[in-house]
């Protein structure tokens, strides 16, 4: 018997042959067994390896057994799908076009743009194939002349693979078609049964669920198959209709290339002879992804057996999309009661794609909204709602000393604003984030040993692009109570008076002017002046001090500076928190930074310095 | 009580070492596996450690003299004392029961046989114990 103290717990060769020889203490025939050139140690060698190898072999074989730690795709592949997951394959990018046809023979009023017609586009050194999903009609717009708009264009190239797929009849009788492709496209798949290379009759559908599904519906399935594979399989007369053995299952789908044509924007195409065929991009190439990762999938495996592939909650909303869309970076999704006005019944989603500020385009949203409808509960209709981003002047004063660094001001602040985007991106850029000025001041504090104390001032901007010449009556919400100013009096002027609401120069009826409220609750127009300023409308709008709700009527803006008329909000706490339904960016050009020397400070030389000698201000 | 209680002597020798046999030959007598003891299980603890070439054990790449390469050099003076080396070093490095005297290496140029004499005291053993290896292409 092992000596009660031998530990079993090692797994390497050295710890195991200790092991053994620990053992041997215990006995006294053999006594050689510490030195290596003995035949009992050799023998020892080959035990330690032995158990070595055993151990080596069990440990990787139980981490495959659990999704956290299984590191074999085929193994993490094999756990998802016990969790009814389906790995995502790669996807195509998607581009639409206008498509006009040039064939002065032609005299039909319509033209067919065939399904699987052909383009070519060139985009970054390489040539890209892309492939109607369906025939479009062009319709004559002129004499020979004939247009189809808004035709989806994919991709990819279709492989027809008739003859090559492979087929198991598994011992339960189940049929199963391995595609061979790794490329594929699974969203593409089309199955032919017991048809003729050129037949598309006896079409097969994709189901997804076998809900709803009866023995007699021609319906397929489509499960992960091992490296990177899928394969297709039938419902067994049961869930859909099961062919039989001796026919042939047909397979027809698109290979595509994934994310790398993502942008492409100028195509060509000759799908009809004799024809001049010009391509006018409506939108570029967009929505095209590589196949699903291993991270990815262990994430969202268990939490597609935890939603059901039903959109009930706020996270469901939030797994479901950026699961089906990865180009989703954040979701918010909330009741359509708190929205303004109220509409309930619904729920209002919005997203944040990969880190861009730009308007989230109509084909992109309605793709979101279908791919949700499937999903949502009776009654209940998710809407798209343009997501908001709510920015923040930050205003940062670094007092330092020369004493504890070698660094310069630049140094400094060149750290500071390091650390303010590093902070942005870890903390904000989401939905309902807030930006806590104690957080970020610690960092900066902790920037480096020559930064005395810092002081972080931080004020929400809403920007607002509207529509020049035409009358808006836009409302802003800081969610935020506002710090409510003594009211304005014309008596006092503007020198003193600090306003909660203020914004960016706009004209209107040709006089330059800015918004701010006069601590009543009315927001007004001043003339943009520095000596004289005049107000050109007392009641432009309200501003309510508690909420933070700014409203504007009648808002006709003729002009306006830079990309959007921005509205800052001078808030009562701190922290500033996104507002609902927008996301939290930290833009560098709104961030000052104000380095002050503590040391050698000379005196003030003139009184009309706008800053002390020894300091830099920088924006 | 049994006959051999009776007849065995009072002082049994307590062997320091010990080992199996390489063939494990088995006693005819105990029908148990005999044991190499003392100076011979050193002995040929040296040898095996003599004629193992580096690679050759499990998760030990460095043990073993490595000299079946050597054989294969031309016998100059220098390839003998590169030997010599080696079996010194395997010796030190591994063997540390062995207190090492002297080690003579001749090579026959006829049968290309080098002949390795090591001459060592096992530690607590008064005489010194002579090893004749001869090292042959052909193991």
């Amino acid at each position: 018997m092992a000596n009660p103290k031998t530990p079993i717990t090692e797994l390497d060769f050295d710890s195991i042959k200790a092991q053994l020889r620990l053992y041997l203490q215990t006995q006294t025939q053999f006594k050689d067994y510490n030195f290596e050139g003995s035949n009992l140690s050799v023998l020892l060698d080959v035990l330690a390896f032995n158990s070595y190898q055993n151990n080596f072999y069990t440990n990787m074989a139980i981490n495959e057994m659990f999704l956290d730690s299984a590191v074999l795709k085929n193994s993490i592949v094999s756990h998802a799908k016990e969790l009814n997951y389906l790995p995502r394959s790669r996807k195509s990018a998607k581009a639409i076009v206008t498509v006009t046809i040039t064939d002065n023979d032609a005299t039909d009023s319509t033209i067919t743009i065939p399904t699987y017609a052909s383009f070519s586009a060139t985009y970054q050194g390489e040539s890209y194939n892309f492939v109607t999903n369906e025939s479009y009609t062009a319709r004559r717009t002129a004499p020979g002349i004939y247009t189809a708009e808004g035709v989806e264009i994919f991709e990819g190239e279709i492989l027809a693979s008739f003859q090559k797929e492979g087929f198991i009849v598994d011992s339960d009788g189940i049929l199963r078609v391995n595609l061979t492709n790794n490329e594929v496209d699974t969203d593409s798949l089309v199955v032919f049964v017991d048809a003729e290379e050129t037949d598309d009759q006896n079409i097969f559908v994709r189901a997804n669920t076998i809900f709803g599904v009866k023995p007699t519906d021609k319906v397929f399935y489509v499960e992960a198959y091992l490296d990177d594979k899928y394969a297709i399989y039938f419902g067994k007369n049961q869930f859909g209709e099961q062919p039989e053995e001796f026919e042939d299952v047909r397979v027809r789908y698109r290979i595509c290339s994934g994310a790398e044509p993502n942008g492409a924007s100028s195509f060509t195409s000759s799908f009809r002879e004799g024809s001049t065929i010009a391509v006018t991009t409506t939108s570029a190439a967009s929505g095209g992804i590589e196949r699903e990762s291993l991270e990815s999938i262990r994430y969202f495996a268990p939490k597609a057996l935890q939603i059901q592939e039903r959109a009930i909650t706020t996270n469901d909303y939030e797994i479901l999309l950026k699961q089906a869309f990865p180009e989703i970076t954040a979701v918010s999704a909330y009741g359509g009661e708190q929205l303004d006005p109220p509409q309930y019944g619904r729920v209002a989603i919005s997203v944040f794609l990969n880190g861009s500020t730009e308007i989230v385009s109509s084909t992109l949203s309605n793709s979101y909204i279908s791919y949700l409808n499937e999903r949502s509960p009776l009654g209940i209709e998710p809407i798209f709602v343009q997501t908001g981003f709510v920015y923040a002047d930050i205003s940062v004063a670094v007092k330092y000393t020369r004493k504890t660094t070698e660094k310069t001001a630049a140094d400094l602040e060149a750290l500071v604003r390091t650390a303010v985007a590093n902070y942005s991106s870890a903390n904000l850029e989401d939905f309902n984030k807030t930006l806590r000025v104690s957080k970020l001041s610690s960092i900066v504090d902790g920037l480096d040993t020559g930064i005395e104390s810092n002081e972080i001032t931080i004020t929400p901007i809403i920007e607002y692009s509207p529509p020049v010449n035409f009358n808006t009556n836009p409302t802003f919400k800081f969610e935020a109570e506002l710090v409510k100013p003594y009211p304005y009096k014309s008596t006092n002027g503007f020198t003193n008076f600090k306003p909660s609401i203020k914004s960016s120069t706009f004209d209107i009826k040709g006089t330059c002017v800015f918004m701010q409220d006069d601590g009543d609750g009315n927001i007004m127009l001043v003339t943009d002046e520095v000596s004289n300023p005049q107000i050109t409308n007392p009641t432009a709008g309200t501003v309510d001090y508690t909420t933070g709700l700014v409203k504007l009527t009648n808002f006709n803006v003729e002009a306006f500076t830079g990309a959007a008329i921005k509205i800052t909000a001078n808030t009562k706490e701190k922290d500033v928190k996104a507002p609902k339904g927008r996301v939290f960016i930290v833009r560098d050009t709104d961030v000052k930074v104000t380095m002050d020397l503590e040391e050698f400070k000379a005196p003030v030389a003139t009184s009309s310095a706008t800053n002390p000698p020894n300091s830099t201000t920088t924006s | 009580m049994s006959i051999a209680t009776f007849i065995s002597p009072t002082k049994k020798k307590i062997s320091l070492n010990a080992d199996f046999r390489k063939d494990l030959f088995m006693s005819p007598v105990s029908k148990d596996i005999t044991l190499l003891k003392d100076e011979d299980a050193v002995k040929d603890a040296i040898k095996n450690l003599i004629l193992t070439d580096r690679g050759e054990r499990l998760m030990q790449p460095n043990l073993g003299g490595n000299i079946r390469a050597m054989l294969f050099e031309n016998m100059t003076p220098g390839t003998l004392k590169l030997i010599k080396d080696r079996v010194t070093s395997t010796i030190e490095t591994y063997e540390p029961r062995a207190e090492l005297l002297d080690v003579l290496v001749s090579g026959d140029l006829d049968t290309a046989n080098v002949s390795v004499r090591i001459t060592f005291y096992v530690r607590n053993a008064e005489q010194p114990i002579q090893l004749d290896v001869i090292l042959q292409r052909n193991r």
